[in-house]
């Protein structure tokens, strides 16, 4: 099974024809892969065959996608994926001044910053710059700081403080420990590590937080896009903090039983072995 | 505020920050091999400094550098033009 998904995102099929294929795939081809022992392991998450089939066909979709993305012919059939889009929200409160975004890793990767990406607008993303593929910094404004080097840290969250305060974009996830300190869940059954440095800049720029999620909608991605609402203010800094990881994190608990073609199986719940195996 | 002033005043931040009292010297490392003050602190630090000043820092000659000392944070305040 290991290079399935190079070998289906390079075979020149259309990209929905792609991804039924794997639909088709899914049907036995989780039972061949690591997910099956995973999901042994974890029942309160994993609830039966169906719902691996779900889970295995989230991997491989979104391992095409994300080939798809990082190909400068082949990002428009990727984003055509994409189901219409509510914005007025989120233009409305960036048009008063910075905003962050908080996203997460579900769904297929890298969708949406390629989604806010095509839209033009100022954004910082924190993102791991090895998965990036070598046309795009040069081709956008944005900027992109990787939250896995650590001696870069404490310049991402300063850059990214002094972008929100002018008014920029900022898109990053709070749901994998990158080092330092780190907030714990233990919810379905395992632990759960969160960063807390986008609520630290939500608390100190006082800017407006969107949970924006691109999700899969059957063979299509739809995003989702919220206002998340700031804890009371005269909480003290950690319980503030720690309020703002529980509403970010009851919005993710939601997803990840109940649709598990949107997980990812990176290394927070997999160490990224089951991927690996699909050769994601 | 004259330049012995005002890195008396970023050594007291950043003592503050790691809620030490004990000597922090211009190299003295503010990360996990020094003084363990990890990204959010020197967020902290830095916006601490900015309203001690009055005067807002600019993204240009951020560096890892000029958040990893004391030393690092004054010539970073002072290429600012605030030294």
């Amino acid at each position: 099974m290991a290079g399935l998904v190079p070998t289906v995102a390079d075979s020149g099929l259309p990209l929905s024809w792609q991804l039924r294929l794997l639909r088709a795939t899914a049907v036995a081809g989780w039972r061949q892969t690591r997910l099956r022992r995973w999901a042994k392991a974890h029942p309160e998450i994993a609830r039966g065959p169906h719902w691996c089939r779900r889970a295995w066909w989230g991997v491989a979709a979104g391992g095409v996608v994300q080939r798809h993305l990082g190909s400068l012919s082949q990002r428009h059939a990727a984003l055509a994926l994409l189901e219409p889009t509510d914005w007025s929200e989120f233009d409305a409160a960036r048009s008063a001044g910075g905003v962050i975004v908080a996203t997460a890793h579900l769904g297929p990767p890298k969708f949406l910053m390629h989604v806010l990406l095509e839209r033009q607008l100022p954004l910082v993303v924190w993102t791991n710059a090895a998965d990036l593929p070598d046309w795009l910094p040069a081709s956008t404004t944005a900027s992109f700081l990787d939250p896995l080097l650590s001696e870069e840290r404490a310049v991402l969250m300063v850059k990214s403080a002094l972008h929100l305060r002018t008014g920029g974009i900022l898109l990053g996830a709070a749901d994998m420990q990158t080092g330092g300190r780190s907030q714990e869940f233990d919810r379905l059954g395992r632990l759960w590590q969160f960063s807390p440095g986008l609520p630290a800049l939500a608390r100190r720029l006082a800017v407006p937080v969107f949970l924006m999620l691109a999700l899969w909608q059957g063979n299509r991605v739809q995003i989702s896009c919220r206002r998340l609402e700031p804890p009371e203010a005269e909480l003290a800094d950690e319980p503030w903090q720690q309020g703002w990881l529980d509403r970010y994190w009851s919005e993710l608990e939601k997803i990840i039983p109940s649709q598990p073609e949107n997980l990812r199986f990176l290394r927070g719940i997999d160490q990224g072995r089951f991927r690996r195996e699909l050769g994601v | 505020m004259n330049p012995s002033s005002f890195a008396e005043m970023v050594y007291a931040v950043v003592r503050d920050q790691a809620a030490t009292q004990a000597a922090i010297e211009a190299d003295t490392p503010l990360g996990a091999d020094g003084l363990g003050i990890d990204s959010v602190g020197c967020l902290e630090i830095v916006l601490e400094i900015e309203r001690r000043t009055g005067m807002p820092l600019r993204d240009e000659h951020l560096t890892a550098e000029s958040l990893a000392t004391p030393g690092g944070l004054i010539r970073l305040l002072e290429q600012a033009g605030h030294g």
